[in-house]
């Protein structure tokens, strides 16, 4: 029971310390949800992961970056999907019924993440994080809390904090204040 | 489990704080309408200011408020004078009711913010309520002349005392046979509290019968098994001795007589005992127990009636006090709706100080058969009227978080929109299906919308909270300037959403102020121009169009628009020799930093006035507008939307994207010519549209929307009106018709976007955008020539960068 719960705590607080033992000795676990974007793959922590659905046609919001696919309509609740091929500077993503928008919380808000495939549900121990190296993609650094081997493969941990921090909002803000 | 503890009693005080408030709010109200017509003052008006007071004073206890029980109790003692009609009511004893009524609002609030308020602040108003009070009761004392002159000391009455002449020539020893039929136990009553309150006339001597006590198998518990014979040495009539068995007269068989010498010493003689002995049992209380059983000390005669074996019995005789006291602790709480069970007892009390002049002698004369039937009349008579006046105030209601109704409504929003998307979806399906489901798809949008109506009553209230603050508003300020104002309201039981009936008060409250401050002239005035001294103002709702129109019409010297347009020109709002339409000189008022108050009173403000009205009424999607005849008066008119959860809008369409136009904004829409378009030389394009030139704004440019007709001859202009009085024109591709959609917040989830208000969900589940019309107006102020085909927000910024860096 304790275990659970400081295994949940961890990844809550998307603390990706590299203690992979507790006092006791015991292993920590961290889960991650892992969608591909073209041949890239990453994971967004599982607890902060809501829902996940096929892509569904958005209302595009005037004067808002490009990666800002507009709004979605989640039982009532106005979603914001943001492209994430695009928030990464891989270009537009040119949707199909096969996409899929993965909706998570960051902090009390609910955001739509646009990404081409959802692969699979990955438990790694904390040690197994790598820090990710500096000045490594065209990816701002600080959107990545660290990186995973599994099986050959490199999966690319997602800080959803940082990146829907309110910086990006602003731009689209920005942009509006610039119109005036 | 302390935490659990104090969270139920902050939650207990959550619901008492918001009882105080419907409470005083009602008791106010009744005020109101007493002061009205102080001399034909409704006793159910006074029972239920009573009621509230008395409520809002338990629960204060239960809280240990003590600054609020103790003003509540000077407050209620006086009211309680009131309804008993010994202080009168007249309008200067209603007005320091109101004031206390405020005074009790207060320290309400202070209560909840947990502060104590300085004593200033109430001791005036409690010294002349406890002065009043005083007054009343003295008057009380007079009246009831043989009441309480003598309170002697009964602690341990000699029986030779009670039963020899104390040389007062006053007093009389009375005899009282009293025999409770079996069931007086079942309507509450107790017999040692009788007997408590015998012993407060004078001294007293008992003895106690029990010999028709039955064998223990036979034994009924809520029966009551004894009879009594009381001694009685006191300077009081016969009459305050039947009062004490009022409550009990059809239950039991009652005879009072005076008694004649030997009687008792008869009596204890054919007990087998002897009267020093008889009278040496003394109980606590001074009762003294003339026993001619064995001798039991009092404790084991006090605790049992039942003698301490039948435990039932003693239960049951326990029962009609605790249950009493329950009530109290009830009471004490205010949380419960029992008013009726509340009124009971100050209702008997009344009631027995009234029926006093009936006579003991026909009582037990009632037919035995009668006795089982009147009983409960007799008890129910008294409770009747408060009873029906408690009925009044007494609302079927429950109450609801709004969290939890506002939930309720969004879902049901959802389901209408679910329900849409059906009937779209379904009228691509073969012929035979389709023809099956039409039935049933026409049921459901009939069962839904109705679902949403009643979702939406709910939320739905009578202006009237907000009216009935309105009268005390006249009449204060009325006072204050010296003008006599009368106010008559209409419609206060049109309903509208409780979020705009909250808000309605600021905006009210200041149009009524302005009303009479401005509008209405003095006594002297209107005499002089032939009206009738007293001026009227009518304050009225009705809901007319799916909205709420509230009108607030005074009988004044109108707007003085010579004047007002003066203002304007030396204010710098209006260019001098501007010719204006009377309408729009009207309209000068509602411009930000207006006043034509020659002195800024204290009444009316300092020039934030009616443009702070219309903002917050335009906040609240509504409209405000003026008429005024000169020497006649003035008429605003506020059109408010019935709730703000929904908005009428008109769904206009630019290439691919749907946008929502709230109609209050919308003025009209016209497909221009092209001869009426001129291009400005400092870019930006206007419509001349009746003699006037309107600014034309491209929703698709301002929003960077690809494939929209970019030709006003071809495409539409909607135009609408600004915030300021001005107009815009919308330039769209089309109108797809108007629409009651649901408001959702864009900004829960995202940040604001500008010339974006909110969003909506149409029938086709996709979200579309609410235009804020001003916002898109501020976006394109002072812009340039439009630019075209803007690609991304990089594009926009580095072509704003190049225009204004």
């Amino acid at each position: 029971m304790a275990d659970t719960n400081q295994n949940s705590l961890a990844v809550a607080n998307g603390a990706l310390d590299v203690q992979g033992e507790d006092s006791a000795g015991n292993v920590e676990y961290l889960q991650f949800v892992t969608f591909t974007i073209g041949s890239e793959e990453y994971g967004v922590d599982i607890m902060s992961v809501r829902e996940i659905k096929g892509w569904s046609e958005t209302t595009m919001l005037p004067n808002t970056p490009e990666y800002m696919r507009g709004v979605l309509n989640l039982r009532g609740l106005i979603v914001p999907i943001f492209d994430l091929r695009c928030r990464f500077g891989g270009g537009f993503t040119e949707v199909t019924n096969l996409h899929v928008v993965i909706i998570i919380t960051v902090g009390e808000r609910f955001v739509g993440i646009l990404v081409d495939a959802v692969s699979d549900i990955l438990t790694i121990e904390a040690d197994e994080v790598r820090g990710v190296p500096k000045m490594e993609r065209r990816v701002d650094n600080e959107f990545l809390s660290g990186l995973v081997t599994v099986e050959e493969r490199m999966v690319a941990l997602l800080d959803a904090a940082k990146l829907f921090n309110s910086k990006d909002i602003d731009q689209g803000q920005e942009a509006g204040k610039a119109l005036q | 489990m302390s935490d659990l503890g104090d969270f139920n009693l902050d939650q207990f005080k959550a619901t008492y704080f918001e009882e105080c408030n419907e409470l005083l709010a009602d008791a106010e109200t009744r005020l109101m309408s007493l002061q009205q017509s102080p001399e034909s003052a409704e006793p159910e008006d006074l029972h239920a200011i009573f009621r509230a007071v008395h409520s809002v004073k338990g629960g204060g206890g239960a809280f240990n408020f003590d600054q609020l029980v103790h003003f509540a109790h000077i407050y209620e003692a006086l009211l309680d004078s009131m309804r008993e009609g010994k202080a009168a009511v007249t309008e200067e004893v209603v007005d320091l009711l109101l004031s206390a009524n405020d005074v009790l609002n207060n320290l309400i609030q202070a209560a909840q913010d947990g502060e104590d308020l300085p004593e200033e602040a109430w001791a005036d108003v409690a010294v002349e309520l406890e002065a009043l009070q005083s007054g009343a009761a003295v008057e009380d004392d007079e009246e009831n002349d043989e009441n309480d002159d003598e309170i002697v000391d009964l602690t341990g009455d000699d029986p030779a005392d009670v039963l020899t002449d104390g040389g007062n020539g006053t007093e009389k020893i009375w005899k009282i046979e009293f025999s409770p039929e079996p069931h007086l136990l079942q309507y509450a009553n107790e017999p040692l509290l009788l007997i408590r309150e015998l012993k407060t006339l004078g001294s007293l001597n008992t003895f106690i019968f029990t010999d028709k006590l039955p064998m223990f198998g036979d034994l009924k518990h809520d029966d009551i098994y004894f009879s009594w014979i009381f001694f009685l040495r006191t300077d009081k009539g016969q009459q305050a001795i039947e009062e004490v068995f009022e409550f009990v007269e059809f239950d039991c068989t009652l005879t009072v007589t005076e008694a004649h010498e030997g009687d008792f010493e008869r009596l204890v003689e054919a007990l087998g005992g002897t009267a020093s002995n008889a009278g040496s049992i003394e109980a606590d209380e001074g009762v003294s127990w003339g026993l001619f059983v064995d001798e039991k000390s009092k404790d084991e005669i006090e605790s049992a009636q039942g003698w301490g074996l039948f435990d039932d019995d003693e239960d049951t005789s326990d029962d009609p006090v605790k249950s009493k006291d329950d009530i109290e602790t009830e009471q004490g709480w205010g949380l419960f709706d029992d008013e009726v069970e509340k009124e009971v007892s100050p209702a008997e009390d009344t009631t027995s100080n009234k029926s006093s002049t009936k006579t003991v002698e026909t009582k037990p004369t009632v037919p035995a058969k009668a006795k089982l039937t009147t009983p409960t009349e007799a008890k129910k008579a008294p409770a009747a009227k408060p009873a029906s006046g408690g009925g009044a105030a007494k609302i079927s209601s429950i109450r609801v978080d709004l969290d939890r109704v506002d939930r309720l409504v969004n879902m049901v929003g959802e389901l209408v929109i679910t329900q849409a998307m059906l009937q779209q979806q379904s009228s691509g399906m073969p012929i035979e299906y389709a023809q099956m489901m039409k039935q049933g798809f026409d049921d459901l949008a009939m069962h839904t919308r109705e679902l949403q109506d009643s979702v939406m009553a709910i939320r739905m209230q009578p202006v009237k909270s907000v009216f009935a603050r309105m009268p005390r508003l006249v009449r204060e300020l009325s006072g204050k300037l010296g003008k006599k104002v009368d106010l008559v309201t209409s419609g206060e039981n049109t309903e509208v959403d409780k979020t705009v009936v909250e808000l309605l008060a600021d905006p009210l409250t200041h149009m009524i102020r302005n009303s009479l401050d401005h509008g209405i002239e003095t006594e002297d005035e209107r005499l002089e121009v032939g009206k009738t001294p007293r001026a009227t103002v009518h304050l009225s709702a009705e809901h007319r169009g799916g909205r709420i129109q509230i009108d607030i019409a005074d009988d004044g010297r109108g707007i003085n628009r010579e004047r007002v347009l003066g203002k304007a020109i030396e204010k710098g709002l209006v260019p001098e020799n501007h010719q204006l339409s009377p309408e729009e000189v009207d309209e000068l008022i509602f411009m930000p930093g207006f006043s034509t108050a020659e002195e800024v009173t204290d009444v009316s403000g300092r020039g934030v006035g009616m443009d702070v009205v219309r903002r917050n009424i335009s906040n609240l999607g509504g409209r405000i507008s003026v008429s005024s005849v000169p020497g006649k008066g003035t008429k605003f008119n506020m059109s408010l939307p019935l709730t703000l959860a929904v908005l009428d809008g008109m769904v206009t369409a630019v290439a691919d994207e749907k946008y929502v136009i709230p109609l209050t904004a919308i003025v009209e829409s016209i497909r221009p010519e092209k001869e009426d378009i001129h291009r400005l030389a400092t870019g930006g394009e206007v419509v001349f549209v009746r003699g006037e030139y309107i600014r034309l704004i491209y929703l698709h440019d301002v929003f960077g929307i690809k494939g929209a007709s970019e030709d006003p001859s071809k495409a539409l202009v909607v135009l609408v009106e600004l915030d300021g009085g001005g107009h815009a024109g919308i330039v769209v591709d089309d109108l797809l018709g108007q629409q009651q959609v649901v408001i959702k917040s864009l900004e829960d989830n995202y940040d604001p976007v500008p010339g974006v208000s909110a969003a909506t969900i149409l029938g086709n589940g996709l979200v579309a955008l609410i235009l804020d019309v001003d916002g898109l107006t501020e976006m394109t102020h002072g812009r340039g020539a439009s630019r075209r085909n803007v690609q991304s927000e990089k594009d926009l910024l580095v072509q704003s960068e190049q225009k204004y860096g």
